[in-house]
């Protein structure tokens, strides 16, 4: 079985709404795959389906090689999931946690114990590990969440947008411990964000998913390379946005960009900078600020959907 | 460290049930013995009810046909059911902050078979309701009440426990089927109208009308009938017995197949 993680079709409504619109997904064995989308593009509900926890409208899917629909149970022993804003009793123990954890997945006694110790320590919650989780910061529950998931050593990890709300360097050692999980146990990983620079630095492959539809899907350079041209931004006055996109056409096409900026896909890249900047001053246009990145996921998103990832808009579904 | 994981898709109910369900009873204890004021207000209505009624209503005693001559004897199952009742609805209690917080999908997520996150809750309210019941017995004997035939003390618990299983399965058949919390302070209404449209306040025979009519169908006047035994004249007799534990087996046998068929499809 080389793909720990296959959705075909994937389907899920809530009344009039479709969350989810046909999701295919082929995450191979050992792999860590991001999911990235906006608030409300079907991330979580897609997680929520492929790990029991939501039945699926239409579609098919198997993790680790046992059906969601006809062996949710099996699949449940096999899975370790860390849910979105980490849901841990705060008036519990970080180690009654896992003593709880472990029970539930059919451990107990003193290799629950040993297990809970040895799991603490490597999420670096061992000092904390009889204070009531109530009193953990951001960054200390999500990592007790994930050291929860891992309590009956999944084969498949589902870490739905595990950094949300976490400051920056709770983030990156969060990133560390997946990284490290991956290298050394081969856990596949199929992990949530609306983090570009999370999916850019953690995933192998990415999925970018939008109104419940996979919009694009392979590897973060490869993607990047298909959008082409890095992207130019020129903060003009927005009175003259009309004439600059006018001029600029000559040099790229347009690209989405905040209300204050123009944005186009430079041919040519930097080479070409002074020349577009001599053009826009030929006609009084000033430009206050300019910026030219090479492409990134979120080119990536706006070529996909015509919008920016950070701007776009819930829709509803997680 | 190697944790074995089974998955050779043996019956869910091998898969540690028993276990689990411990496990989640041990959980709301804990929470209990951390946030006593969880039980609060099951075990401050029946007790201050049981003072209020033995001080204030000595006098419904000397109705004719009334079976005891001590009001408190009268009152103290009555406060027991009471207490057990909304014991029992701190499962449901429990569960609404659990789905609230995301926690319940935790406990979904179990691999065994996911009745035993209701037995384990059930199990809980339990003791919370057994724990009130301890107290409110020892506030009632401090005011005098006193078994006449201890024949039917086993039998007053044996209610006072089905009274707070009953009062979890319905709580629990509610949040599994509404999701929300906001319905959480519904759950006492119901068991408001069943526990007073019933013999609780006074003999049947006292009655008219409607009250009448509902206290005759409705099972609490059973259950009633079943528990005072151990306080009344009249003693333990079949008659007084049969109805309650036949309310006990069918109430519970309903509630219980409604709570499981809501948790059965909680995830629709």
């Amino acid at each position: 079985m080389d793909h720990p993680i296959v959705a075909e079709g994937l389907v899920r409504r809530f009344g009039d709404l479709v969350a989810v619109d046909g999701v295919d997904l082929h995450v191979a064995r050992g792999e860590i795959f991001g999911f990235l989308g906006p608030n409300g593009a079907g991330k979580s509900t897609t997680v929520r389906m492929l790990t029991t926890l939501l039945s699926l409208s239409a579609g098919s899917a198997t993790v680790a090689g046992y059906d969601v629909e006809r062996e949710p149970h099996i699949v449940r022993r096999v899975i370790g999931v860390a849910l979105q804003e980490a849901a841990i009793d705060p008036i519990m123990t970080g180690r009654e946690l896992l003593k709880l954890q472990s029970v539930l997945h059919g451990i107990k006694g003193r290799v629950a114990s040993d297990r809970g110790d040895e799991l603490l320590e490597r999420v670096g919650l061992t000092a904390a590990a009889d204070r009531r989780v109530g009193t953990y910061s951001g960054g200390m529950k999500r990592r007790l969440d994930l050291a929860l998931s891992l309590v009956h050593e999944p084969e498949v990890l589902f870490l739905d947008e595990p950094t949300t709300g976490l400051d920056p360097t709770s983030r990156q050692a969060l990133w560390e411990e997946v990284r490290r999980l991956n290298d050394e146990f081969g856990t596949t990983v199929l992990l949530t964000t609306q983090y570009l620079e999370e999916a850019d630095q953690l995933a192998g492959r990415i999925a970018i998913i939008d109104g419940g539809v996979i919009v694009r899907e392979g590897e973060p350079d490869q993607l990047k390379s298909e959008v082409g041209s890095p992207t130019l931004r020129l903060d003009i006055d927005p009175s003259r946005h009309d004439e600059a996109r006018a001029i600029l056409s000559q040099y790229g096409e347009s690209r989405p960009a905040r209300s204050e900026r123009v944005a186009i896909g430079l041919e040519g890249g930097a080479a070409r900078v002074a020349e577009v900047v001599r053009s826009l001053d030929e006609t009084s246009i000033e430009v206050t600020h300019m910026e030219l990145d090479a492409p990134s996921l979120d080119d990536v998103f706006a070529e996909a959907t015509g919008r920016r990832l950070e701007g776009a808009a819930e829709t509803g579904a997680g | 460290m190697t944790v074995t994981i089974d998955t050779s898709g043996r019956g869910d109910a091998a898969f540690g049930f028993w276990s689990s369900a411990r496990i989640v009873m041990w959980r709301g204890w804990v929470k209990t013995q951390r946030m006593p004021s969880i039980v609060v207000q099951s075990l401050f209505f029946p007790t201050f009810f049981l003072i209020v009624y033995s001080g204030l209503y000595d006098a419904v005693t000397d109705l004719p046909g009334f079976p005891t001559d001590d009001v408190t004897n009268w009152f103290l199952p009555f406060m027991l059911f009471q207490g057990a009742a909304f014991g029992g609805l701190g499962a449901g209690f429990g569960t609404a902050v659990d789905i609230d917080s995301g926690f319940f999908d935790r406990l979904l997520l179990m691999p065994g078979n996911r009745s035993a996150i209701m037995v384990g809750s059930v199990g809980y309210a339990l003791l919370r309701s057994l724990f009130v019941a301890v107290v409110v017995a020892g506030v009632g004997v401090a005011l005098g009440a006193s078994p006449t035939d201890w024949a039917g003390v086993p039998l007053l618990a044996l209610a006072v426990v089905a009274i707070s299983i009953m009062g979890s399965l319905y709580s629990l058949a509610l949040i599994y089927r509404v999701k929300d919390q906001r319905v959480a302070p519904l759950f006492p209404i119901g068991i408001f109208v069943l526990l007073f449209v019933s013999s609780a306040q006074v003999p049947l025979s006292v009655t008219t009308g409607w009250l009448n009519a509902a206290g005759r169908i409705n099972p609490v006047t059973n259950l009633l009938r079943l528990g005072r035994q151990a306080f009344l004249d009249t003693g333990v007799t079949w008659e007084d017995t049969w109805g309650g534990l036949v309310a006990i087996v069918v109430c519970t046998a309903l509630l219980g197949w409604w709570a499981e068929r809501g948790l059965r499809h909680y995830n629709p």
